[in-house]
């Protein structure tokens, strides 16, 4: 079972459909999108909430997993029932392939 | 940009958030469909936030029922700015009545310019403007603008072309005078003798010949006439287009002309020779009339006065100050011999001679004196008169009165 719910098998057939009948996989598989302007700005969609906001590192929930933005200055450019965006100096992005922890940490 | 406007239009409030957890709080407003953006964490347990300002009573509620505390930074957008100018009627009503009222102005012409040629008659230009309807003033789209462009070549001959723009509030008017010929040199007219003479050589350019060779005419007489007489086509052509029968007539005559200069000198001359004694006086002048402080005294029986004045006008009185010098004179009289009168008298007339002769005339005969000695206003004097003759053009325009 994927964290989804939906079976790997599943999300592997859709994955195939959606790629044969060029649809937006991020639509069809329930996977964010995660979109980098330079160092200057990344862009979530489909997000499940902030798990952590400091200036210098950004944790965001997603169905695949916590996506980390590292960096200074950090803030929250705009956020959304299921976009937001992060401003600021990006130093890095990662993605922790994980179960996703429910709940947010309490902020340092 | 557009997103910029749109939260304006519709209002924002900054808020700052004080609580534990604040990232639950992000996710909770964004969860309950309120959009937050310039999210900036000032501190461990408190941030800052924009949201809409129709969002703000969702997030307080939601807020309150979790501990978070939350206070109104700033207050921004078009529904804010609108309460408070409700609250101060008198500058809206003012902000709009000087609205109206510029827009009122600008429906008018304030200003009426005219441009073109240095020598273009420009108050000639503005008063014909201003009986064709423009002027200071008037509505902008009252003014006819073909209207005045036609007055004012109508009205002014030596306009060639003329048009009326409108600027805003300014009026411009351009104008153009015609280049070269005078208007007045096509007017029709016959060409008269300027001076008595004998004519020696008619050259007509155009009109007809009425003198020849020899013949002896006055001044005033037509010499080149500018009818068309009516066994000539041309006289047949002008009626037909609907013009009287003359033309502009035009040549050279020379005539043998007599010039003279005549010149009196008595030969009891009365001079006057100064004393030395000297007074002043001042005069102040409101046209018409004038008062003097000081003067000549009585025993001054002969005076010679010069004066140094300041002038001006008040509206349209004349005022002055005249700061007067009286000299007092002595007549005598002296009585000069025939020969030195005779002298000064040729000496003047030749002078005159010398001056009523045109430039480059060419003198055929003389000049010849006469030395005459007659009473003048009781008193003998030398008259000496001379003469000259000369070949000179003696043509001269005159213009047809129809």
């Amino acid at each position: 079972m994927a964290r989804d719910g939906r079976p790997v098998r599943a999300r592997g057939l859709l994955g195939k459909f959606a790629g044969s009948m060029e649809l937006p996989r991020e639509v069809m598989l329930d996977v964010p999108r995660v979109i980098m302007i330079g160092t200057l700005q990344v862009h979530v969609e489909n997000h499940k909430g902030i798990l952590e906001y400091t200036p210098s590192r950004v944790r965001v929930r997603t169905p695949d997993g916590v996506v980390t933005v590292s960096g200074r200055r950090l803030r929250i450019g705009r956020i959304g029932r299921e976009e937001l965006t992060v401003d600021g100096r990006v130093d890095r992005v990662e993605i922790e392939d994980g179960p996703a922890p429910r709940r947010e940490k309490p902020s340092p | 940009m557009i997103e910029r406007l749109w939260r304006f239009l519709h209002g924002y409030v900054v808020l700052k958030v004080r609580g534990p957890r604040l990232e639950r709080f992000l996710n909770r407003a964004a969860r309950a469909g309120v959009w937050l953006w310039d999210v900036e964490r000032l501190g461990t347990g408190m941030l800052v936030a924009r949201i809409p300002a129709a969002s703000f009573r969702k997030v307080r509620s939601l807020s309150r029922a979790q501990g978070w505390r939350i206070a109104i930074a700033d207050k921004v957008g078009l529904p804010f700015l609108l309460v408070a100018l409700a609250r101060r009627k008198a500058l809206v009503l003012g902000a709009l009545l000087s609205l109206a009222a510029l827009y009122v102005a600008s429906g008018y012409v304030w200003f009426v310019q005219v441009e073109g040629d240095e020598e273009l008659p420009v108050q000639r230009v503005l008063d014909v403007a201003q009986l064709a309807g423009l002027r200071p003033g008037v509505p902008r789209n009252a003014v006819e603008r073909h209207e005045v462009q036609r007055a004012l070549l109508l009205e002014i001959d030596e306009l060639s072309w003329a048009a009326v723009r409108i600027d805003g509030t300014r009026a411009v008017i351009e104008a153009r005078l015609r280049a070269g010929l005078d208007p007045k040199a096509s007017l029709p007219g016959d060409i008269v003798a300027a001076r008595d003479g004998i004519v020696q050589q008619v050259m007509a350019l155009s009109g007809y010949p009425m003198v020849g060779e020899g013949d002896t005419v006055r001044r005033g007489d037509v010499l080149i006439s500018g009818f068309i007489p009516p066994d000539d086509p041309l006289h047949r052509e002008l009626l037909e287009a609907g013009r009287p029968p003359y033309v502009r007539a035009d040549g050279i005559v020379t005539a043998r002309v007599w010039y003279e200069g005549r010149a009196f000198v008595p030969l009891i001359q009365q001079v006057e020779e100064p004393t030395g004694d000297r007074a002043w006086g001042i005069e102040f002048e409101w046209s018409p009339v004038r008062w003097r402080l000081g003067g000549p005294p009585r025993s001054f029986a002969a005076y010679r006065e010069s004066s140094r004045s300041w002038q001006g006008t008040v509206g349209s009185q004349n005022v002055g100050v005249h700061w007067v010098t009286y000299e007092k004179v002595e007549r005598r009289t002296v009585e000069i011999s025939a020969e030195e009168a005779e002298e000064t008298a040729r000496d003047a007339a030749k002078a005159q001679l010398e001056a009523e002769l045109p430039e480059g005339a060419a003198i055929v005969a003389g000049p010849y004196e006469t030395v005459e000695i007659s009473l003048q206003l009781g008193v003998p004097a030398v008259a000496v008169t001379v003469r000259a003759e000369v070949i000179a053009d003696v043509a001269a325009f005159k213009e047809i009165q129809f």
